[in-house]
């Protein structure tokens, strides 16, 4: 990336351009951060969902008797 | 057997045979791709077929690459220290292609021995370093011919 | 028995592994955000660009890592479906159907982000060779793990089933490896793997370790909670179970 030539906002475009490969290297960094950050809350949510339906078999449960 | 546990069984024996054949088609795939490989000696030697595209792959030569026209099209000699195959190609090459560079290309040999490409593709080796760190063992190896700056 | 032994003991009872781990997790959870933080850093913004490569070579710090896993997570599988299925170990069980979908989605990014790094420094976006068929054929492994177990009512017989077909496909995992030693491909040989003189600059190699490791930290992570949540449905008449969502 290089010591920015025009101060401070050239290298901070200079690091957002990354020499021209912006598409490439964003575009693997972004996939891997949402497919991390999916992996995650994937397992929460089914948790949740799993919590949700044995709550309301009791209640189903109880209503009967 | 109750028509669910059948079905199950289908379900394993297709998901089974669909492994089998995804590998099977993918060994082959690699395995043509290594029977059509060519080295620039095996050219120059006239081993290589002349009626169906293969792949050729080789050094640059330093110094060959040359557009002779306005268009895409780039000329430039391939070798292996043994031989060298003159290569044509029209298109846009790769980042990494520049003299001195491994390159793997796929095409057809002219009647007058030339390499036509219909593709080329650039062979990284396995060294990252900084430019700084490149120029400096590019000047205390006088004898280093891999063109290390663009 | 000495006191390693029975902490692992403990471990397999589900409500204790539930209780530990909750309380694991919000430390690791610090441990790979700032590992990832620092490999980022480091990454990104500190580790010069590279010589031929200029900044297209950054792709690495995810591809590589993810790479590695892929192949890791693939044996831990494995290992976890033997453990299962010699000593009926119902928590090593869970471990490897769990790590399937972690490690197809490692075996996924490493593909995407090398096609990504492919497409402007070899020209292409994809080539059949042995390297990046081999890794293919790991993807299709994995979703054949996953597949397996949905397909088999009999989650006993379904676990075993899948260890034995994680345990065939292993043979893979030498061959992904050594693709680059034994057949002419277009992917390059190793560079922190092999032993003679380092190929990489210190400064590009040690935030490459860190993501490394904030990897291994961050598939812990997601196989916990993996692993909880899939405790939770298979124990959900259970009384620790009800205690949990607070029935009782």
């Amino acid at each position: 990336m290089g010591e920015g030539t025009g101060g401070f906002v050239m290298s901070i475009n200079e690091f957002f351009n990354m020499s021209g490969y912006a598409s490439y290297v964003w575009g693997s960094f972004g996939l891997a951060f949402v497919m991390l950050v999916w992996q995650i809350v994937q397992p929460l949510m089914e948790k949740k969902a799993i919590i949700e339906s044995i709550l309301k078999n009791q209640l189903r449960r109880r209503q009967r008797q | 057997m109750k028509p669910i546990r059948r079905q199950r069984l289908l379900l394993i024996i297709a998901m089974v045979a669909a492994i089998m054949g995804s590998v099977a088609f993918a060994l082959k795939a690699f395995n043509e791709n290594l029977m059509y490989f060519y080295s620039v000696t095996q050219v120059a030697n006239g081993e290589s077929p002349d009626d169906q595209a293969f792949r050729l792959g080789g050094m640059v030569v330093e110094g060959s690459v040359k557009r002779p026209g306005e268009g895409l099209t780039v000329v430039f000699d391939l070798t292996d220290y043994q031989s060298t195959v003159t290569v044509k190609y029209t298109g846009i090459l790769p980042d990494l292609f520049r003299e001195g560079q491994g390159i793997i290309s796929t095409g057809r040999l002219d009647a007058d021995g030339v390499f036509i490409a219909d593709e080329v593709l650039a062979k990284h080796d396995e060294n990252y370093m900084p430019p700084e760190v490149a120029d400096s063992l590019k000047q205390s190896d006088a004898t280093n011919q891999t063109g290390l700056n663009r | 028995m000495n006191i390693v032994m029975k902490w692992i003991h403990l471990l397999g009872s589900p409500p204790y592994f539930y209780r530990f781990s909750g309380k694991l997790l919000p430390w690791l959870t610090v441990i790979c955000v700032g590992l990832l933080v620092w490999g980022l850093y480091g990454g990104l913004v500190q580790a010069p660009a590279d010589y031929q490569q200029s900044d297209a070579f950054r792709i690495i710090y995810v591809h590589v890592p993810a790479a590695w896993m892929s192949l890791f997570i693939y044996v831990s599988m494995a290992i976890a479906g033997a453990i299962g299925i010699i000593w009926h170990v119902k928590m090593a069980e869970i471990v490897c159907i769990t790590s399937a979908p972690i490690g197809a989605m490692f075996t996924f990014l490493a593909l995407v982000t090398g096609s990504l790094w492919g497409k402007p420094m070899w020209g292409t976006w994809w080539v059949w060779d042995a390297r990046l068929t081999s890794e293919l054929i790991l993807l299709f492994l994995y979703f054949g793990v996953i597949a397996l177990y949905r397909a088999i009512e009999d989650k006993r017989m379904a676990a075993r089933a899948v260890a034995i077909l994680a345990l065939v496909g292993l043979v893979n995992i030498p061959i992904i490896h050594y693709s680059v030693e034994w057949w002419n491909t277009l992917h390059q040989g190793p560079t922190v793997t092999k032993f003679d003189k380092p190929s990489m600059a210190t400064s590009m190699l040690i935030p490459l370790l860190v993501m490394a490791i904030a990897f291994k930290v961050y598939y812990f992570i997601a196989l916990l909670l993996r692993m909880r949540t899939e405790l939770l449905q298979r124990e959900r008449n259970s009384k620790w179970v009800k205690e949990l969502v607070g029935l009782s």
